[in-house]
C-alpha cells in the first residue's frame, strides 16, 4: 500500500518554507560566498591597478571582437594608457560593488543604466570580462585562488553581470 | 578549416610541453565537479564527491582527471585536423555518454585556469591565453560536433 506523504498539510508546508527560503533569485549568493569574496577581495586590492589593466588587456587580445567598444582608443595594445585607465576603472566598480555586496541591484542602478542606454554594450561581454578576471587572478593569486574562491567569486561576477543588465529592457 | 598562425602553433607546443597532465587534469576535473556541482551527474560511479575536500582527494577522479588531459594530445599532434581526430569521442560521448557539450566548454575554462594558476603571468601571458584559448575552443567545438 503506498501512502503518498507529498499531500500531507506537515510535508506541503514545509516544502513551501523551504521554497521561500531558497528561491531569491538563481544562485543567488550565500553567506559564505560573500564571506569568501570579501576575504578574497582585501587580499587582492592592494594590485587592483595591476588586475584590472591585465584584464581589460586579455580581453582586447584574447576575444578580438571586445575591441570594437572602443575603436575611439588611439592605443588598444596592452599596458597602453587607455587600457590601463579603463582597467582602474572596471575594478574600482568591482572593488565598489564588493563592498555593496549585500544589494547589488540596488547600488549598480546608475552603472546599469549607463550601460544599456548610453555604452550599449551587448551583456555576453561582461562573462568574456568576467573569465579574463578569473585568469588574471589565478595567476596573480594561485594559492588563495582555490577552488572555493573560484566558485564564490564565479557567483558573485555573474549576479555583477546580472545586476548591470537590469536596465537594458 | 582552423587557421593557426605560427605564433599560435608555437605557443601551444611550448605550453604543452610543460603541461603535467598527471597534475593539471585532477586539478581541472576537480574544480569542475566544485565550481559547476552539476557536473556531478556524470560520475555517480565515482564515489564519494559530498565534499570539496572528498572531490579533490577521490582517485577515480584524478585517474579521470588524467586520462581526460591526456587526451588532449591528440589535439596537439593533429591541430590541422581536430574535427576529425575527435569524431569518434564525439559521437561517444553523445551517444554513449550523454554529456551536455556545454560541460566541455567550461571544463576548458577549468583547465585554463588551472594552466594560469600554474604558469603566472611570465609564461601565461595575453598571447598565450589567446592561443591557448583558442585551441581548447577548437577541441570543444570538436567534441560537440556529431551530437544529433
Amino acid at each position: 500500500m503506498f501512502r503518498c506523504i507529498y499531500k500531507t498539510p506537515l510535508f506541503a508546508a514545509n516544502a513551501a518554507l523551504n521554497l521561500k527560503k531558497k528561491s531569491r533569485g538563481k544562485m543567488s549568493l550565500s553567506a559564505k560566498d560573500k564571506e569568501t569574496v570579501k576575504a578574497f577581495w582585501a587580499k587582492v586590492s592592494g594590485r587592483a591597478g595591476d588586475i584590472g589593466s591585465d584584464a581589460v588587456a586579455r580581453m582586447l587580445t584574447v576575444y578580438p571582437q571586445t575591441k570594437t567598444y572602443f575603436s575611439h582608443w588611439k592605443d588598444l595594445s596592452p599596458g597602453s594608457a587607455p587600457v590601463r585607465k579603463h582597467g582602474g576603472i572596471v575594478i574600482a566598480s568591482i572593488t565598489d560593488a564588493v563592498n555593496k555586496i549585500d544589494d547589488l541591484a540596488e547600488s549598480l542602478l546608475t552603472l546599469s543604466e549607463l550601460h544599456a542606454f548610453t555604452l550599449r554594450v551587448d551583456p555576453a561581454n561582461f562573462k568574456i570580462l568576467a573569465q579574463n578576471i578569473l585568469v588574471v587572478l589565478a595567476t596573480m593569486f594561485p594559492v588563495d585562488f582555490t577552488p572555493e574562491v573560484h566558485m564564490a567569486l564565479d557567483k558573485f561576477l555573474g549576479a555583477l553581470a546580472r545586476a548591470l543588465s537590469e536596465k537594458y529592457r | 578549416m582552423v587557421e593557426w598562425t605560427d605564433a599560435e602553433r608555437k605557443a601551444i607546443a611550448s605550453l604543452w610541453g610543460k603541461i603535467d597532465v598527471g597534475e593539471i587534469g585532477p586539478q581541472a576535473l576537480a574544480r569542475l565537479l566544485i565550481v559547476y556541482p552539476w557536473a556531478q551527474r556524470y560520475f555517480k560511479a565515482f564515489g564519494d564527491l559530498s565534499t570539496n575536500a572528498a572531490i579533490m582527494g577521490n582517485p577515480k577522479v584524478a585517474q579521470h582527471g588524467k586520462t581526460v588531459m591526456g587526451g588532449l594530445e591528440n589535439a596537439v599532434k593533429n591541430l590541422d585536423n581536430i574535427k576529425q581526430t575527435y569524431a569518434k569521442l564525439s559521437v561517444m560521448h553523445s551517444e554513449k555518454l550523454h554529456v551536455d557539450p556545454d560541460n566541455f566548454r567550461v571544463l576548458a575554462e577549468c583547465i585554463s585556469l588551472c594552466v594560469a594558476a600554474k604558469f603566472g603571468p611570465s609564461v601565461f601571458t595575453a598571447d598565450a591565453q589567446e592561443a591557448w584559448q583558442k585551441f581548447l575552443a577548437v577541441v570543444v567545438s570538436a567534441l560537440g560536433r556529431q551530437y544529433h
